[in-house]
């Protein structure tokens, strides 16, 4: 006779598992979107982020018109789309005698329009729709999960939803096709160039602009790219520098994640894994579209070299800093600040989240100094190093490197100056000092505490 | 009574450009180099209206002359103020956050990779241009107000205005909904930025009543930041519709400076508290 508990684990297992997957089901189906979709409403532009969730049509005409009809009208209500719309792609007769009018991506009826989601390209585009979809499976960092990243973090949950706009814009990546190729010329040749991925891909956690445009690939750009012939594919013998897309999108493939192996730097990862010796060489049959294998090879261990460095430093601040933690030196301490508001786990036990793994990345607000000094050090020192190895501009690896090792002292000092202050206060106050409410309080943070 | 005004006004804007068009083309026509009092003497005759609109704006008032943004050689100089480079040599240069922040936007990559595409002689339209440099929107039909679009500090009934202009020059292309949605999120997204600048001028107040002067050298500084540039920063990327100046130059910005005011006010008060007991 079989023991019992295999039964009922078993019968466990069968209740279990649909009641998780009812819960993330139902957990969805709020007025805001991804898992905390109850806990929020969106702001009304946040429709034509993401359309599929939130965009309602205009009311204000009624009527069904042809394609023709819209463009005769939006001539004279919004002339510059009609110009775009006529220099594009889809304003040329087909062979068929067919054009792409306004009306097959938005629709025929006025009063309810549709903002076209990748799923309306994707009836004519449905190779790049395919290859965009299946980043997915390589998790994140991807652009079609861009996103349910964005709406799944606390901290976008948290924040009043006028303030997280400047998140969806870009995270939009995942749910229009604009972003790469803008309306309504939706040229392929202006996503080839790298300007198309900078409005997304700048300022300090990510300054691939900044980085690219800084390496011998970006100068050469910079020098000639306005005279290269833009409407070739993005493959070898066909551009004399890469671009962003030539490396990442290679041969027009819409798909960033496949040949990823750091992950947008933000995780610590083992470059020699076999999963990613396997990615690795198709970096360097991609780099011998120029350069010899070996020498790619040799950059690449160059790059490992840096990021080991970079980590080993990362660690070094997060050990400083835990100290302080355990001992309760920080101040505002966790309980003294104020917590996530959707965090309720966070609200009855407060505990300082240190690194990427307790939740860093959103830890920019309500935290002391020193934490926030780890905070850039880590996101912004850290990850202008990383971009400045990936993308070959050695200044940007310097100055990154001589930022951490600053931020290391100054977190340093910080802490041993904290434990004295500590120390002192207990001797001759006998208790740690009290902040009250000073961190609880103000116009801000007590409308966010309020009104998430 | 706004929406009569806003269709006179942009009749009026409508018939300024279709007046400009053949004027611009028989600037060109005109040889030579010419110094900012002989452009004022001879423009005063031949449209006075620019003249005056320039004197009333911040331009004129902070005597930005005609020279500044056109040059000295006449047949250049519509081209020339029309160049965006033009702007950023006064406006924070190429890196500054007024003109970053645009140049990293959709129009301004738009411009940049199609600059070589436009003719500059050509007015200030959507039909001339796909995507609009500083002077498309801030001189919209050849007006030389550069502050009659710009809400910001002035009365409530001149901002309805400036408004207003602003909306039509967006109209060229977008939807009115759709400018409308975007300028409520933007005005929200910029009064939350205000929060953070007011709770830290609390923090501040309180400091200045507890501690003298000499010791309040880092929180001034920090205040002083983020009330100069880091909602300056937060401000022009609403504008110009620049997500990372909204974000990461922006409100997180703002985030960090108030945290650290926070805790130099903080600091300063567990050292009166310990220097108390000895």
């Amino acid at each position: 006779m079989r023991p019992r508990y295999i039964y009922i684990t078993l019968l466990l297992l069968l209740v279990l598992i649909p009641a998780g997957y009812y819960y993330v089901d139902w957990s969805k189906g709020g007025m805001g979107a991804g898992l905390y979709s109850h806990q929020w409403q969106p702001e009304s532009g946040q429709q034509y982020w993401y359309p599929d969730a939130f965009y309602k049509s205009v009311d204000s005409m009624s009527g069904e018109f042809t394609g023709e009809q819209c463009v005769q009208c939006h001539s004279s209500v919004t002339p510059g789309i009609v110009n775009d719309w006529r220099k594009s792609g889809h304003a040329k007769v087909a062979a068929d005698g067919s054009q792409v009018f306004c009306s097959d991506c938005h629709g025929n009826n006025h009063q309810n329009l549709k903002m076209p989601t990748p799923d309306v390209c994707a009836k004519c585009h449905s190779q790049q729709h395919a290859d965009f979809q299946d980043e997915k499976r390589y998790g994140f960092p991807s652009h079609a999960l861009a996103m349910e990243r964005a709406v799944d973090a606390k901290h976008f949950v948290d924040k009043p939803k006028a303030e997280v706009t400047s998140c969806i814009q870009c995270h939009s990546v995942a749910t229009k096709c604009d972003s790469c190729h803008t309306r309504h010329r939706f040229s392929a040749a202006e996503a080839r160039r790298p300007e198309a991925c900078i409005t997304c891909h700048s300022g300090p956690p990510h300054p691939d602009d900044a980085t690219y445009f800084a390496s011998a690939h970006g100068k050469l750009y910079q020098k000639e790219g306005a005279s290269w012939d833009w409407s070739k594919p993005l493959k070898k013998g066909n551009y004399p520098a890469p671009t962003c897309a030539y490396c990442h999108m290679g041969e027009g493939k819409h798909q960033v994640a496949d040949k990823s192996i750091w992950k947008f730097g933000i995780r610590q990862i083992n470059p020699l894994s076999s999963g990613n010796v396997v990615k690795r060489e198709k970096w360097v049959k991609l780099c011998s579209d120029c350069h010899e294998a070996d020498w790619s090879r040799q950059q690449l261990r160059g790059m490992d070299a840096e990021r080991k460095q970079a980590w080993g430093k990362l660690y070094k601040a997060e050990g400083i800093l835990k100290s302080p933690r355990s001992d309760n030196l920080l101040s505002p301490a966790a309980g003294e600040r104020p917590p996530y508001p959707n965090d309720w786990v966070d609200a009855r036990w407060p505990r300082a989240r240190i690194g990427f793994f307790e939740g860093q990345a959103s830890a920019f607000y309500n935290v002391s100094p020193i934490e926030r000094d780890y905070f850039e050090m880590w996101y912004f020192d850290n990850l202008g190093a990383y971009k400045g190895a990936a993308h070959g501009a050695a200044n940007f690896v310097t100055k990154g490197h001589q930022n951490m090792d600053r931020a290391l002292i100054d977190i340093e000092a910080e802490a041993v100056r904290l434990r004295n202050l500590g120390e002192a206060e207990r001797a001759y106050l006998g208790d740690r000092y009290d902040p009250n409410k000073l961190w609880l309080s103000g116009e801000y943070t007590e409308l966010n505490r309020e009104q998430n | 009574m706004i929406s009569a005004f806003s269709m006179l006004s942009n009749i009026l804007l409508l018939s300024t450009i279709l007046w400009m068009t053949p004027a611009m083309a028989a600037d060109a026509l005109v040889t030579g180099s010419y110094q900012n009092s002989e452009c004022i003497s001879c423009h005063e005759k031949d449209n006075s209206l620019l003249i005056s609109e320039w004197r009333s704006g911040s331009h004129g008032k902070a005597a930005v002359d005609c020279v500044a943004c056109h040059g000295t050689d006449h047949q250049q100089s519509t081209v020339r103020a029309r160049e965006n480079h033009s702007c950023n040599q006064c406006h924070g240069g190429e890196e500054g956050s007024v003109s970053h922040s645009y140049s990293t936007s959709k129009h301004g990559i738009i411009v940049r990779l199609e600059a070589a595409e436009y003719d500059r002689s050509k007015p200030l339209t959507a039909e001339n241009y796909r995507a609009p440099s500083c002077a498309f929107c801030h001189f919209f039909g050849g007006h030389h107000n550069v502050s009659q679009s710009m809400s910001q500090k002035k009365s409530a009934a001149d901002d309805q205005e400036a408004r207003q202009q602003m909306r039509w020059v967006c109209r060229q292309c977008h939807a009115p909904r759709y400018i409308r949605e975007l300028e409520t999120n933007g005005r929200k997204m910029l009064a939350l930025g205000e929060m953070k600048l007011l709770e830290a001028a609390a923090v501040v107040e309180l400091a200045r009543s507890e501690f003298p002067a000499e010791q309040l050298t880092q929180i001034e500084m920090l205040y002083h930041t983020m009330q100069s540039e880091t909602i300056k920063a937060l401000r022009v990327g609403i504008a110009h519709q620049s997500p990372d100046y909204q974000w990461w130059h922006g409100h997180p910005a703002l985030d960090g400076k108030l945290l650290r005011i926070k805790g130099a006010l903080t600091d300063l008060r567990r050292k009166r508290a310990l220097v108390k007991t000895q």
